[in-house]
């Protein structure tokens, strides 16, 4: 059998199978984020690296093991460089794993209905993870007896890759993998952090390469080349990844198309296009019980934190009319930052504990709306006073019952500069 | 999002030291000269069992000293689930398997695992009595079949 037949055989086909087998595993176990945003189902379906990498690393440890075991590695297969020799091993199942996350991102954004199907940074990041934990098994496998490289192939790279987000050093966790954090749909992962995650995988890649047996008369100066480039892109990893905190995400490139098509302008990220027409229809009925209303005259899915009263924010990731009317009814009042800070003083730190108008409001327009309004003060885990409330306010005639809650958002609204949710 | 289930506090000494120390046992087991141990006239499969057992109590009153009594129960009901499992792959598949069984399983609990569910008997903590059950009928039937003579033979391959 021919060296690299030999090679492909015990790697990949033994290997390959169980990857796909618990990589699905592991995405069925996870819940999809409903967002129909691509890049976070890909993130999601990226985190079965946690599975598919100790069985890629495994996959290498037995095949360089067998190499090992077979003596080739010490007489050396002469004639070739060890470099061919190393590239014709790992190259092509590395190629096959990154494919094999790859197209799990796909499907993955696939089945939610989202799209883009693939990021192209998330495949980047797939190919050189895959390629390091290949060569890091095969460098266990080339130097260690298998009682010591087989299961450290199997769990040095789980321990690397899902133990750094367990640990308070907030990031490293960027520097070994991409956030699960990331990210609603008016976020992205930034520039920086891709950069470290890459650095990180080229690191490892690179420092297995220099481990693995050479025979050539260069050995000690590429041996040297490797570990000196693999330093280099750890110590870049590194010092790429220190700004970020537990979270890395940055706002959106971008802006939601807008469109005023309801009577009230709303902006929409492409991906929630296709429920443009639905929350239009929210909308309409919205503003058919606003008149004497104070409403926000523009609702958009950019990051609640950039909006200001009276634009609002609005979440269309789904096309079912009850889905929308429960969220609408957050977008037609001010935050509960806003209705706390207005009751205790924009000056005094907000007890989370403390009462406030908030769910008044927002039960007054689930009733308007057809919702249950006991249903919204009961989620919002509303006291006796506030029920009280708005059981006053609700017995009113409805144009007093409006001055009522216009006179409530106003004031949460006025006091906290017009953050809104 | 993605969560993995096993974070950090005890999980590294009662998951995945004990499969390490598993794959260390069944690697060993398959040591030295095992076509004339198979047909050795003093009691080899009692001595690897023995062996096996001390490993067990000799891991026991270490994490003890470390972690205590309740840390120490799950550590060695999974150490003995462990070289059970392992043993058995021994037996019925092959030597690699033997290496690969423990360390899979404990980074696929780690992973994919529930505690409502019993194939995932690793995660339960140590009251929960059908864990303990698992581990010790993989105890029993492995570390029996795992060090049998026809285990060497079979080890030891063709004179």
């Amino acid at each position: 059998m021919r060296f690299r037949t030999a090679a492909w055989f015990a790697f990949l086909w033994l290997t390959l199978p169980a990857a796909t087998i618990v990589g699905q595993l592991f995405i069925s176990s996870t819940f999809p984020t409903g967002s129909g945003y691509g890049l976070s189902e890909n993130i999601r379906a990226y985190g079965a690296l946690v599975l598919i990498a100790p069985i890629a690393a495994l996959g290498g440890a037995l095949t360089a093991g067998r190499l090992r075991r077979s003596s080739v590695l010490q007489s050396g297969p002469h004639g070739r460089s060890p470099s061919r020799v190393w590239a014709s091993i790992a190259g092509s199942p590395a190629v096959a794993f990154a494919v094999l996350i790859s197209t799990f991102m796909a499907a993955t954004a696939a089945s939610a209905g989202a799209f883009p199907l693939l990021d192209p940074r998330l495949a980047a990041a797939a190919a050189i993870q895959s390629l390091a934990y290949v060569l890091f098994g095969l460098a266990l496998g080339a130097n260690l007896p298998a009682v010591l490289a087989i299961p450290a192939a199997l769990v040095v790279p789980y321990v690397v890759i899902a133990f750094p987000p367990a640990l308070s050093t907030y990031w490293l966790r960027h520097v070994t993998g991409i956030s699960s954090n990331c990210c609603w749909i008016y976020e992205d992962v930034p520039q920086r952090a891709f950069t470290a995650h890459l650095a990180f995988s080229m690191a490892l890649a690179l420092a297995a390469a220099a481990a693995l047996p050479r025979w050539n008369a260069r050995a000690s100066l590429t041996r040297a080349a490797l570990a000196i480039l693999a330093t280099g892109s750890l110590v870049t990893a590194c010092l790429s990844a220190q700004i970020f905190g537990p979270s890395a995400n940055e706002p959106r490139a971008g802006a939601p198309y807008c469109s005023s098509r309801s009577g009230v302008e709303l902006c929409l990220w492409p991906e929630h296009e296709k429920n443009r027409a639905s929350s239009e229809q929210v909308l309409r009925r919205i503003l058919g019980e606003a008149d004497g209303l104070d409403i926000p005259n523009k609702f958009t899915e950019l990051d609640p934190g950039l909006v200001r009263w009276p634009t609002t924010s609005w979440v269309a990731a789904s096309g079912d009319l009850e889905k929308l009317l429960s969220g609408a009814v957050y977008s037609l009042s001010p935050s509960t930052q806003c209705f706390r800070q207005q009751t205790v003083g924009v000056e005094t730190a907000v007890p989370q504990e403390f009462p406030d108008d908030g769910p008044i409001v927002r039960a007054w327009w689930s009733g308007r709306l057809g919702l249950d309004a006991q249903d919204s003060l009961d989620a919002a885990g509303a006291s006796d006073d506030q029920r009280a409330t708005l059981a006053r306010i609700e017995s009113l005639p409805l144009p007093e019952q409006k001055d009522e809650i216009n006179a409530l958002v106003r004031r949460a609204a006025g006091v906290c500069s017009g953050v809104v949710n | 999002m993605p969560v993995v289930r096993l974070g950090l506090g005890d999980a590294p000494f009662s998951v995945l030291l004990p499969a390490l120390i598993a794959s260390g046992v069944a690697s060993a087991v398959q040591r030295g000269l095992l076509n004339f141990e198979a047909v050795a006239v003093r009691p080899t499969p009692l001595l690897f069992r023995a062996t096996i057992v001390g490993v067990t109590l000799g891991v026991a009153l270490i994490v003890t000293a470390i972690g205590g009594v309740p840390l120490a129960t799950v550590t060695i009901r999974n150490l003995a689930g462990y070289l059970g499992a392992a043993l058995l792959a021994l037996r019925l598949v092959g030597g690699v398997a033997a290496l690969v069984v423990a360390p899979a399983s404990a980074v696929a609990a780690s992973v994919l695992g529930s505690d409502d569910s019993i194939v995932w008997w690793v995660l339960h903590p140590a009251s929960h009595w059908p864990s303990t059950a698992v581990a010790s009928l993989l105890f029993l039937v492995g570390g029996w079949a795992g060090t049998s003579r026809t285990t060497m033979r079979a080890r030891a391959g063709p004179d």
